[in-house]
């Protein structure tokens, strides 16, 4: 893949509130990328600012109490994130997105069918109907007409994230954001989600990003991984790369607190990630959480370093690197 | 034959729809026992039935047939209340909103041990510094918590009563990793410390292994398959545990036909005939028992 230019970029993308005259930094200004057909992770618990990044992209936070700054490209175009008209162009028919909840996308007054309808728009009834038994019936949902006459409720978490994902892919998009597509799902269940969406990856050539704080999600389907942490990118890499060689400590703590069929005692990072503006000093937003801090990390947040290879954290000290918590990799 | 502390025999439940008049056969027949200071931990897929078990365990739902004893006593009975906590999976929906956290933990010391105002204010303090927060958090409202915060109050609370069987309903589902790992650190200590007893509804297999002591696997409201030792989970054979286990390894097996489990319609077939690659003409006509393979170990297939 090496000089071809990647289908979504961000280039300083941040995103903050306004609340009561000040400006609370959600995102700070993050770049990232993804390949053209490839799947990029992002990895971050819940209050990272995740979230709010993929509605940014997608131009959802323009106006009100956001502020968006900086730019995302889509196949080399800009993206115009704060014009809501120009959005058109781009949300549902270049991207689209999948949600974590698939019951609260639907509105529980209009069947599956409906929502389709809609969605396709323009066309004929009959036209209109043909094609979105053409979609779902991709989704490996048994009969597409019956899930079609049915409402939200009546289905399960697993056939709903089906439609979901159905619905999205109805404008053709080349790019997908999925944020946490298989949070809410059995682990059965979302092993099926998860090979739908590595098909479409396949057949259709569509390009995946990923959010996710389940750490086997992502390094089952990403290439390139993002590690967030309190609105900061912290590390990111080739997903290999990453899983095997952690080097920020909240990576390392993250990948060792998942139990993984042993009855040892869990290696906790104490304490929870900061929420909104509940961190405002200078320096590392991990400093408190990390074993391994020392006075460097309370005085500035440390800027990006490369550990080689396209492997890059944010941690001032190499010496703490891939050392804290229980161990590497998972 | 000596009670067991908890004890199921052929529950069942059935819930019907008055609109459609179907029927969805939640739970059908499951019978286990689970002694005192053990660990339960069941696994299944959303709509298996763990949950409506954990609920008719609890006595907030009825069963249809068969019978649920706490140390050989009905568990819908009074006495059994307070005997019988329960942590749920949403922390938000399980608390009052308009209530702070002090008033959310006293209501268990109120109603089953009359205790005074001053004593309850020293006994939230200490409560919720058990479960890792400080007592200062008492004025706290449950929406001024995170999640992973608020299911320490509920655990809280689940203690307030100072029960001997804690019922965790998915208790760990919809938090973080780290979070998740605090949480499991921390119930594995309230059980070393309390000597507790335990059920875990889980469809994570990792956190159940993690905590419990024993394994059931449920499918389509038949218990599928149970292991008295969790650490032996090689030796579980049911082909619908084998592919939870393979979902796990990254090694997942394909199942014959994709779809939802329909509880109940199958009449008399094995609940998971319909998605196993080794079903034939006996699974679709038989539904085959739950016998013991070996000691401690008990699975449902006929071929196995």
């Amino acid at each position: 893949m090496s000089g071809m230019e990647p289908l979504f970029a961000a280039k300083g993308l941040s995103v903050s509130l306004r609340e009561r005259g000040r400006l609370l930094p959600v995102v700070f200004p993050a770049d990232f990328a993804v390949k053209a057909g490839g799947c990029t992770g992002m990895i971050g618990e819940s209050g990272c600012g995740k979230s709010v990044l993929c509605r940014a992209v997608l131009g959802l936070l323009a106006g009100g109490r956001w502020q968006v700054e900086g730019e995302a490209f889509l196949g080399g175009e800009r993206i115009p994130l704060e014009n809501d008209r120009g959005m058109d162009g781009f949300r549902g028919r270049r991207m689209s997105m999948i949600v974590q909840d698939p019951l609260s996308a639907f509105d529980p007054r209009m069947t599956i069918g409906a929502h389709f309808l809609e969605g396709i728009g323009r066309k004929g009834r009959k036209e209109r109907y043909r094609e979105a038994v053409s979609v779902l019936s991709r989704m490996a949902l048994g009969d597409p007409e019956d899930v079609m006459r049915r409402y939200a409720f009546e289905l399960s978490g697993g056939m709903l994230q089906r439609a979901l994902i159905g619905l999205s892919l109805l404008g053709r998009p080349e790019f997908l954001i999925a944020d946490e597509p298989t949070t809410a799902l059995d682990c059965t269940v979302q092993e099926e989600i998860l090979r739908l969406l590595s098909e479409l990856r396949g057949d259709d050539g569509l390009s995946l990003l990923l959010i996710s704080h389940d750490l086997s999600v992502i390094s089952r389907m990403a290439d390139t991984v993002y590690v967030m942490y309190a609105g900061r990118i912290v590390e990111c890499g080739p997903m290999e790369e990453v899983r095997r060689f952690p080097l920020h400590p909240y990576t390392v703590g993250l990948f060792a607190s998942r139990p993984a069929f042993s009855k040892e005692r869990l290696s906790v990072m104490e304490g929870r990630p900061p929420v909104l503006g509940e961190f405002s000093g200078p320096g590392c937003a991990f400093a408190p959480r990390c074993p391994g801090a020392g006075e460097v990390c309370r005085l500035e947040v440390p800027p990006f370093e490369s550990a080689g290879g396209g492997h890059l954290v944010r941690c001032g000290r190499k010496e703490a690197w891939g050392a804290c918590g229980g161990g590497g990799g998972f | 034959m000596d009670v067991s502390f908890l004890e199921l025999q052929e529950v069942c439940k059935c819930y019907r729809s008055r609109r459609k008049g179907s029927r969805t056969e939640a739970v059908q027949g499951v019978s286990l026992s689970l002694e005192r200071g053990r660990c339960l931990g069941v696994v299944g897929e959303s709509g298996c039935g763990k949950s409506t078990l954990c609920r008719m365990i609890a006595g907030i739902e009825k069963p249809d047939s068969g019978g649920i004893w706490l140390e050989g006593s009905s568990v819908r009975e009074k006495k059994n209340r307070q005997k019988i906590q329960m942590v749920f999976q949403n922390s938000l929906d399980a608390v009052n909103l308009h209530l702070n956290a002090g008033r959310i933990l006293s209501e268990p010391l109120e109603n089953f041990f009359s205790m005074g105002r001053e004593q309850r204010r020293r006994e939230t303090g200490r409560l919720l510094e058990l479960v890792g927060l400080s007592g200062e958090d008492a004025g706290k409202f449950p929406r001024q918590f995170s999640g992973g915060q608020l299911q320490r109050v509920c655990i809280a609370r689940a203690l307030a009563a100072k029960p001997e069987l804690l019922l965790l309903d998915e208790p760990l589902s919809s938090l973080d990793v780290s979070v998740q790992a605090q949480l499991l650190n921390l119930l594995a200590d309230l059980k070393r410390e309390f000597g507790l007893t335990c059920l875990l509804v889980s469809h994570d297999l990792e956190a159940v292994y993690y905590l419990a002591d024993e394994l059931a696997v449920m499918y389509g409201g038949v218990l599928v398959e149970t292991l008295s030792d969790i650490t032996a989970l090689d030796r579980l054979r049911h082909p619908y545990a084998r592919r939870l286990l393979s979902v796990h390894d990254g090694k997942a097996g394909v199942e014959r036909t994709e779809g939802n489990p329909l509880p109940g319609e199958a009449g008399r077939a094995c609940v998971y005939a319909g998605r196993c690659a080794k079903a034939d003409g006996l699974c679709f006509s038989e539904r085959p028992g739950l016998f013991g393979r070996e000691a401690g170990h008990r699975v449902a297939c006929h071929y196995i």
